[in-house]
């Protein structure tokens, strides 16, 4: 056995260039492994082009310098792991098996059933290089596959809603021998962004317009909020170089399919809209502004709201813009709102007092608008993630 | 047609009058509908806004189904009265929250003339069709007890007008007098109504088992069940609920009324089953009816048009006694129009898209009392 202080990589002579450039394939649009994920994906809930960016995205960020001072930042021993993907993004399974194949864990990937396409083509692609990655699928509320998988692992890492979350923290809890330490859970949270006073808000409306494009603000990374430092009339200027952003990259980024609540989830909330939305006077400018209607609802809404609480739709492309004084402002309103912030993607230069209020902030994660879909790898899951903690 | 923005006393005598009228035809609702619509777009800044973005205005409008309706949730998102705040003299609000981001609804009154004589006349009609006067057992708390509640205003108005001095209120300080209730069951001579809340039924009816209390209450006793379960943990099947009203208080299902109502309006739907017995009509068992001076749609969610008859869509409202407020109001309940009324579904769940982003707003929309 190694000793403690021995780095895991060198202790297991990881093959980490290996596994850099099989990430490597992942960002080439004409790689094998590309074309694969391509061909699976294709045909389903998200449009070709929502796939496409997706995948570039996964391991943008992923070379072999990274993977190697990633490897020898680890503590502690790997971990058998399972990881119970979500399915609302396109990404978990690649960034999760790569994730464990830097640490030396062997994990059981466990797809779900909305996309369960690219755990097997990951588990493929790494089979021989790095650990063993497996790939299973089965459907949510089968005890009996999810009781084998987990007599088989020494740590569970899952996303979903934190209900979900819950229920499976319930059914482990008995099982895992180590018990709930290694549980390691990615539940439910919201993004926010926040256009700064210097910001040009064409720049930062096409910013906040690809954040909200991806994934139809199904993803906690999405901007459910945005804030605008300064008045009514400027958070409406922004709401509606917003609204023209989302037109153009709505050509780019097609919605996906709505399911089946959908349409009048969108409904309902236009309606709510309709009575929170700013009075228009005196700039005279809509408040509440729609995209071209598509499957009965229209494709976008933006409305702009008086300055308070975040408010989130977390679907639809429902973009609420809020006017604020200033990052403090913005910040007292999400440590008030309670709720777990992920990021807050921001547009225009920072001046040191501001960064150190959305420092303050509960964010786990700042980052510019228009990178708030793309998060580093290793964010989530970490690699560390499938290590034992040191202490542990 | 030329709808002129009519004063608001004026407007109040003419919709009483209406409500006194033993009952109108559809002509008259309309233009009555019209000018309560086009005195509350004038009056109303918070439903003129709402109006406003949907293009609609009274010279838009031509018929009571054409009047933007507004959700329930608005109610808690806005201060939605036809009047200056400091006129206001009662408050409704409604129960609870449903959320991080919910409020309460708030209804605001100048008067609760329009509401007492709308609030009467159909509990006249359909749960008292036959009497002028019954002894009134409440398990619910009094407006003294609750004074926002629009519920307990309603109960101790009917207690005040068409009960007796033997009447209860009991639940005190929120708990459910067991003692007190089973003592006058066992002992009343005359014909009772027993009103409550379906969640204060369970509670009693529970308690009831397990105590062994049964009784017959006198023929002609009669039971209204009123405000679902709103969500609350112990929610039992109506089925349930009603073979505890036949059990233990030996009151036939005919007598047995359901009724609907919710802070934001100032009318209510009961079961047409009791008003059709004693007319001797086929009782319409879960068949909700309304005072003619108020008219039902059932929505599309999605494009806010009437569905076909017979299919499931949103509940929608248009009452006149809402003159201080907004007289067209969209639910958040599902139901159906079935022979001269409707018949309720359920609330609107839409569950949102699966994700991990927190989607709350959505699931806000709520009528609660």
């Amino acid at each position: 056995m190694a000793p403690d202080s021995m780095p895991v990589a060198d202790s297991l002579d990881l093959p980490v260039r290996r596994i850099a450039e099989c990430a490597a394939e992942w960002r080439d649009p004409s790689s094998p492994v590309r074309a694969q994920a391509r061909s699976a994906l294709a045909g389903g809930r998200w449009p070709a082009p929502v796939v496409e960016r997706a995948l570039d995205n996964v391991l943008f960020d992923l070379d072999e310098a990274t993977a190697r001072a990633m490897t020898q930042a680890l503590s502690g021993r790997p971990v058998s792991t399972l990881v119970i993907l979500p399915g609302n993004i396109i990404g978990p399974a690649v960034s999760s098996a790569f994730c464990a194949a830097l640490a030396g864990s062997p994990v059981i990937l466990k797809a779900a059933s909305d996309e369960r396409h690219l755990a097997p083509i990951v588990s493929a692609q790494l089979d021989g290089v790095a650990g063993a990655v497996s790939a299973q699928h089965w459907r949510g509320g089968e005890t009996e596959p999810e009781a084998e998988a987990l007599d088989q692992v020494e740590r569970v890492i899952a996303f979903g809603s934190d209900e979900t979350l819950d229920a499976l923290r319930s059914r482990i809890k008995a099982r895992l021998k180590s018990g709930i330490p290694h549980f390691v859970p990615y539940g439910d949270s919201y993004s926010v962004g926040y256009v700064n006073a210097g910001a040009e808000l064409n720049e930062a409306a096409a910013a906040a317009a690809r954040d909200v494009c991806l994934f139809d603000q199904r993803g906690c990374m999405s901007p459910q909020t945005v804030y605008v430092r300064g008045d009514a009339g400027r958070a409406t200027l922004f709401a509606r170089a917003l609204a023209a952003a989302l037109e153009r990259e709505g050509r780019a980024l097609p919605r996906a399919a709505l399911e089946e609540a959908e349409p009048a989830l969108i409904a309902s909330f236009l309606r709510r809209c309709a009575v929170t939305a700013l009075d228009a006077v005196p700039h005279g400018l809509s408040t509440l502004l729609t995209g071209p209607a598509k499957s009965g609802v229209p494709e976008f809404v933006v409305v702009v709201e008086p300055d308070g609480a975040p408010r989130c739709a977390g679907f639809g492309r429902v973009v609420v813009v809020k006017p604020c004084a200033d990052a403090g402002t913005m910040q007292r309103h999400l440590a008030a709102f309670g709720r777990p912030l992920e990021t807050i993607g921001t547009a225009g230069g920072l001046a040191p007092e501001e960064r150190s209020a959305l420092e303050a902030s509960p964010a786990r994660r700042h980052c510019e608008l228009g990178e708030m879909q793309r998060p580093p790898f290793g964010y989530r899951p970490t690699v560390q993630d499938f290590c034992e903690a040191e202490g542990a | 047609m030329d709808i002129s923005v009519s004063n608001a006393d004026e407007l109040d005598k003419r919709i009483r009058y209406f409500i006194e009228l033993p009952s109108a035809n559809n002509v008259s609702f309309q233009r009555l509908a019209l000018e309560l619509f086009a005195h509350q777009y004038a009056c109303n800044p918070g439903y003129r806004l709402y109006c406003d973005r949907f293009g609609q205005t009274p010279e838009s409008v031509h018929g009571w189904l054409d009047v933007p309706a507004i959700p329930t949730s608005a109610f808690g998102l806005t201060r939605l009265a036809c009047f200056p705040a400091e006129h206001t003299q009662v408050t409704f609000l409604s129960s609870g929250t449903t959320g991080a981001q919910g409020a309460r609804s708030r209804h605001e009154l100048t008067s609760t003339a329009l509401y007492d004589a709308s609030l009467l006349a159909h509990f006249r009609a359909c749960v008292m069709p036959d009497k002028t006067s019954i002894q009134m057992l409440f398990l619910a708390p009094s407006f003294a007890q609750a004074p926002q509640s629009s519920l307990s205003y309603m109960l101790s108005k009917l207690s005040q007008t068409l009960g007796t001095k033997r009447d209860a209120f009991l639940i005190r300080d929120d708990k459910l007098d067991f003692e007190s209730a089973a003592g006058m069951l066992r002992t009343v001579a005359e014909p009772v109504a027993v009103i409550g809340t379906a969640f204060a039924f369970v509670h009693f009816f529970e308690r009831c088992e397990k105590e062994g209390l049964r009784v017959k209450l006198p023929r002609g006793s009669r039971v209204v069940e009123t405000g679902g379960f709103k969500g609350r943990s112990r929610e039992v099947s109506g089925e349930r609920l009603y073979r505890w009203f036949s059990d233990i208080l030996g009151i036939p299902r005919v007598f047995c009324v359901s009724e609907y109502g919710m802070c934001e309006l100032g009318s209510q739907w009961y079961d047409a089953n009791l008003a059709d017995y004693f007319a001797e009509r086929e009782a319409r068992v879960g068949t909700k009816i309304g005072p003619h001076w108020t008219r039902i749609a059932v929505v599309d969610p999605v494009t806010g048009k009437p569905v076909r008859e017979g299919r499931q869509g949103l509940l929608q409202v248009f009452d006149l006694s809402n003159r201080g407020s907004v007289a067209a109001v969209l639910t958040a309940d599902v139901a159906r129009i079935v022979s001269g009324g409707f018949e309720l579904i359920g609330r609107f769940a839409g569950a949102p898209p699966k994700g991990c982003s927190i989607a709350i707003d959505a699931l806000l929309e709520h009528g609660a009392r």
